[in-house]
């Protein structure tokens, strides 16, 4: 449970080091960062900065070398691996680059998927799963598979994924990297319009122009943060 | 041109992947390695024969078994009796050569002693049916076996060279064959012993035309065909001479109206031997089947790192038919070193065999049978091993070769993923698992089979029992002659005080005896086929107490039953007790039983009951066992031509033999005792076939299992390294290890439950071929099903906890990026 005006997610001296024929590459460096709830955060950096690295910590997808990471007020740096599970399925949901979605499942049994490993209700699963893709306005194509649906409206099906178990967090690696501008944009026109309706999101993007939809932008550059810029739509 | 250059390409891949190659070899020298060992048994011995006698122009003549129902008279198997030899010869016009011979073994005194060889009685033109030449000497004559002529012999080329020194004056002279005077006219050409381990071939003197048509061994009847007729042609004017016989001779010949004749090819193997090794060859490509899957697999993961350079190649031009032709010479160069293993592992393991059935008594296979590797096995596995080839590739190939070549080159991180095999991974686990699973089944029904089979507990210690047998030579005339020299001979062996505890009985290396059907007095049965069944052994007075043997009610043989004159007395087994007097096994003593099959036989009172024996010898299948048996005391052996000697050993069988064949030999030189042996090892020899197939199906499923436990892991793998995007999904949905573990078990559960039931059936289907055989009886123990699915089922959790441990641990932020 977070204490009032406590950030979300609270980060310190984050690093990570990876390891290659014994040579060390630091991918992160002394990351402190903090995200608050209701916050839109963009990362981005070039190539090689770290963004996915440091996404895929906030996400627990990965381990940080050292530091402390703490998501609504617990520590999670050194959960083991079923508890990140359990956290990953309770308060974080993920929208990737490359979609993600399981070939062999419905988009129904994708919205799901999470669900399930919840524990929840036949029927509680199906109210949240039919929400979530009426959203993203993908209610009609609930029956189908994956691979009959273009690449925006997979990326919209992994959205209502992401927000079918009504996390604390959406994480989005370059969610409109395999998109073109105008599924692109849709995608992110509905990424802004969670966030209005109170949902907090981090996203890494190599996209200005979606850098500006964010309220916040963490600039990375070698593992580290050397900037952060509050978005004019924030300002204003 | 191309195909050079493919098999350059082919032939770099083994560079690459050495592992990956050493393994698909090796799968398939096991595979076809057994392939090949089976090919020579199909060649050596099912459809071998010696090089200077045609199988296929000789045919066999017997009655035709499938009127036996009709035969007044009981039919020797349908061999044909002397005396309608001597009629069908006289009056069919069909065949060239009418030929016949008998088994016997032959006592030939060398340097003073008696050394026994398997032999024939002939009659004078079956050399000339056989289409043989002598070596030295010459054959049989035209008239040779009428009653009044000179005993002649042929002998084998392996006798006149170990036992004659190969001399050349050896034809002309007289030896002491059974006790006569017999002259030595022949040697038969090299390697020939027909039909089996024949050594001596005699001309046949018996009167039969003063015999009556009921006497006389049956005839092995040999035949060729007149120039112009056929099998078909010659049947009908053969059975009209069956059927016209049969109305002259209705007392004999009722019911013999047709003959059967078959190609010597087709009889000499008989039926059971073939249809088991055609189980075993099929059993073999199972085994191979399962080869050719593992190395489809490892084709097929090779494939998926591949996909890219095929891609690239299909983007410069090369058509997907060459494509495939690429990966299948890749294939076949792989098959071919596993074809050279496979050949390797063939004559290892097919002389390994034939030792073993060299080294067996009861297996006795002729000279010119061989499990060698010809030129025919050769040729045979070369082309087994381009079709494994084909079938190992051909679908990777395809599938590796229809892949989306825009999407490939265009997407750095897909060459993995873009090859969707998930069907067939799915039929290779299964095929894997169901064809392993029906062998494992085969394997141990045949390994428990033969552990039951070799079950023979006697209340005595086997391995202190030593056995042998001895001919009576033909000069010891079956009746009172042969009488009075059983009682002199066991008198004496009696009186010997080296000899301790020797005693005599008709059973073969105290193991087996033959059936007889049995009339009880005031119980008439209508035919004989309805009289009782049971054993028949004919034992010395002291047989019981020195096996001890309890008498459980009477008595059993004493001093006094053993006369000429003596009354007709006879013991029974409580089985046999128990079928006849089922209220009360004790009304039986003083109740008269006679054997049916010859009048000549008495009623014989019985005077005592013994414990249940194992009168049908170990390994004999229930039904037989419970037929029970009929002992008759040595007074009754006068017309036996052979008797089994058996001896306390105190520990050394050979110095027992030694003092046996010195009385013998005193008694007449022409005696020889062979089979010498203890009852232990002859128990062993006895389930010759029991073992030698085991072996072979321990081969086959030690192969399967093996092949099977890697190809599954190989798949399994494989299916789930495919997977592998899915899993790290489902992680990062939050699934834990356990649900990720649980997915996996759960995904491949019904590839294993689906496997072993398929299996199951598969092992239930050899195993009801199996039991229509009568050389081995697979065990019907549960735990012949229930041990290899527990082994499936082990192994292939084993398959899949490796993989799925793997995926559990990946990194899953790369994997979600596809890196």
């Amino acid at each position: 449970m977070s204490e009032i005006n406590s950030p979300l997610i609270h980060l310190k001296d984050i690093s990570k080091v990876f390891l290659t024929d014994e040579i060390e590459t630091h991918a992160l460096s002394g990351i402190n960062l903090d995200i608050n709830e209701g916050e839109f955060l963009s990362i981005s950096g070039p190539s090689g900065c770290g963004k996915s690295t440091l996404l895929s910590i906030l996400g627990l997808l990965d381990s940080p070398s050292a530091g402390s990471y703490s998501l609504a007020g617990r520590e999670v740096a050194s959960l083991n691996n079923n508890e990140r599970s359990r956290i990953r399925n309770l308060d974080v949901g993920f929208i990737f680059q490359s979609f993600n979605l399981i070939g062999d499942l419905t988009v129904y049994e994708n919205v799901e998927l999470p669900l399930v490993y919840r524990g929840l209700k036949a029927s509680e699963r199906k109210t949240r799963v039919l929400e979530a893709l009426e959203k993203v306005q993908m209610s009609h194509r609930q029956s189908h598979y994956p691979h009959q649906l273009s690449g925006g409206q997979q990326q919209r099906v992994a959205v209502a994924r992401a927000l079918g178990g009504t996390p604390r967090i959406l994480l989005a690696d370059e969610p409109t990297g395999n998109l073109d501008s105008k599924n692109g944009g849709k995608v992110m026109e509905m990424l802004q319009e969670l966030n209005k309706e109170g949902a907090t999101i981090c996203m890494v993007t190599h996209d200005e122009r979606y850098n500006d939809m964010a309220s916040r932008i963490v600039h990375l550059f070698d593992g580290k943060v050397v900037d952060e810029t509050v978005a004019a739509v924030a300002q204003a | 041109m191309s195909f050079t250059n493919d098999l350059k390409v082919g032939m770099r891949q083994f560079g690459r992947n050495p592992g990956s190659m050493i393994m698909a070899i090796m799968a398939f020298s096991l595979g076809l390695g057994l392939v090949g060992l089976m090919l020579t048994l199909v060649f050596g011995v099912v459809k071998g024969h010696p090089e200077n006698i045609d199988f296929d122009e000789i045919y066999v003549l017997q009655w035709d078994e499938s009127t036996r129902h009709l035969w007044k008279s009981g039919g020797q198997f349908g061999f044909i009796r002397p005396k309608d030899f001597r009629d069908i010869d006289e009056r069919q016009e069909v065949f060239e050569n009418f030929a016949f011979m008998r088994n016997h073994t032959f006592n030939v005194v060398i340097d003073k002693y008696a050394e026994r060889f398997e032999g024939s009685f002939v009659s004078h033109d079956l050399f000339d049916t056989l289409g043989v030449k002598p070596h030295l000497g010459s054959f049989f004559q035209k008239g040779d076996d009428e009653p009044d002529r000179l005993k002649k012999a042929v002998i084998s080329y392996d006798i006149w060279k170990n036992h004659f020194e190969s001399r050349e004056t050896i034809i002309g002279q007289s030896f002491n064959i059974n006790g006569q005077a017999a002259t030595i006219i022949g040697v038969a050409p090299e390697g020939f012993d027909f039909p089996s381990r024949n050594d001596v071939w005699m001309n046949d003197t018996t009167d039969y035309i003063n015999m009556s048509r009921i006497d006389g061994n049956g005839l092995f009847v040999l035949a060729t065909l007149k120039e112009g007729q056929t099998l078909a042609s010659a049947l009908a004017p053969m059975n009209t001479i069956a059927k016209s016989m049969s109305e002259e001779y209705p007392e004999t010949n009722t019911g013999y109206i047709a003959f059967e004749i078959t190609p010597l090819s087709e009889n000499f193997i008989g039926e059971d031997f073939p249809r088991m090794v055609y189980i075993l060859v099929a059993c073999s490509l199972m085994v191979l089947l399962i080869a050719c899957t593992n190395v489809a697999n490892l084709t097929l993961s090779r494939a998926t790192t591949r996909v890219k350079e095929l891609a690239i190649r299909a983007s410069l031009g090369g058509k997907r038919q060459r494509l495939v032709f690429q990966m299948l010479v890749e294939g076949l160069a792989v098959a071919f070193f596993g074809g050279i293993g496979g050949l390797i592992i063939a004559i290892w393991t097919s002389k390994m065999i034939w030792a073993f059935v060299l080294s067996a008594s009861y297996a006795n296979p002729p000279r010119w049978m061989s499990m060698d590797v010809d030129l025919t096995t050769i040729g045979y596995l070369a082309l087994i091993t381009l079709v494994a080839s084909i079938i190992a590739s051909i679908v990777p190939a395809l599938r590796a070769s229809r892949t989306d070549v825009n999407e490939i080159l265009k997407d750095n991180s897909r060459g993995a993923s873009s090859l969707k095999m998930g069907v067939f991974s799915k039929i290779l686990v299964l095929a894997q698992l169901s064809v392993s699973c029906g062998l494992l089944i085969a394997t141990t029904a045949m390994v428990n089979g033969a552990k039951e089979a070799a079950v023979f507990e006697p209340p005595y210690d086997p391995s202190e029992i030593m056995t042998a047998r001895f001919d009576f030579p033909e000069s010891y005339f079956p009746g009172e002659q042969r009488g009075e020299a059983i009682r002199r001979l066991q008198e004496l062996m009696e009186l010997n005080p080296n000899l301790e505890g020797v005693g005599f009985s008709t059973s073969v290396d105290m193991l087996f005896n033959w059936d007889s059907r049995w009339a009880l007095r005031g119980r008439e049965a209508a035919t004989r086929e309805d009289y009782i069944q049971a054993r028949n052994e004919i034992v010395s007075d002291n047989y019981f107490e020195l096996l001890d043997i309890p008498i459980l009610y009477g008595r059993g043989f004493e001093a006094m039953d053993r006369g000429e004159n003596a009354e007709k007395v006879c013991v029974i087994n409580e089985q046999l007790a128990k079928r006849l007097w089922p209220d009360d096994i004790q009304d039986a003593i003083g109740q008269q039983i006679r054997d049916v099959y010859s009048d000549t036989i008495p009623w014989s009172t019985i005077i005592g009951i013994v414990p249940d024996t194992k009168m049908a010898g170990p390994g004999a299948n229930k039904t037989d066992e419970q037929l029970g048996g009929v002992y008759r005391p040595l007074s009754s052996a006068n017309d036996q031509p052979s008797l089994t000697v058996f001896a306390k050993t105190g520990g050394n069988p050979t110095a027992q033999a030694d003092q046996i064949r010195a009385i013998l030999h005193n008694e007449d030189e022409s005696f020889a005792l062979y089979r010498i042996k203890t009852v232990a090892s002859a128990v062993k020899e006895s389930q010759f076939g029991v073992i030698f197939f085991r072996n072979i199906f321990g081969m086959f499923g030690a192969a399967a299992f093996l092949l099977a436990s890697i190809g599954v892991y190989g798949v399994m793998d494989f299916s789930i390294r495919q997977k592998f995007q899915e899993y790290s999904i489902r992680q990062a949905l939050g699934a834990g290890r356990q649900t990720i573990f649980k997915h996996v078990f759960k995904m491949s559960s019904w590839q294993i439950i689906l496997g072993v039931v398929i299996g199951s059936a598969i092992g239930y289907g050899i195993l009801g071929l199996m039991t229509q055989n009568q050389m081995v009886s697979p065990s019907a123990n549960p735990a012949i099903f229930i041990i290899p699915i527990l082994l499936i089922v082990g192994v292939s959790i084993a398959a899949l906890y490796a993989p799925a441990r793997y995926v559990v641990n990946a990194n899953l932020a790369d994997t979600l990026r596809g890196e």
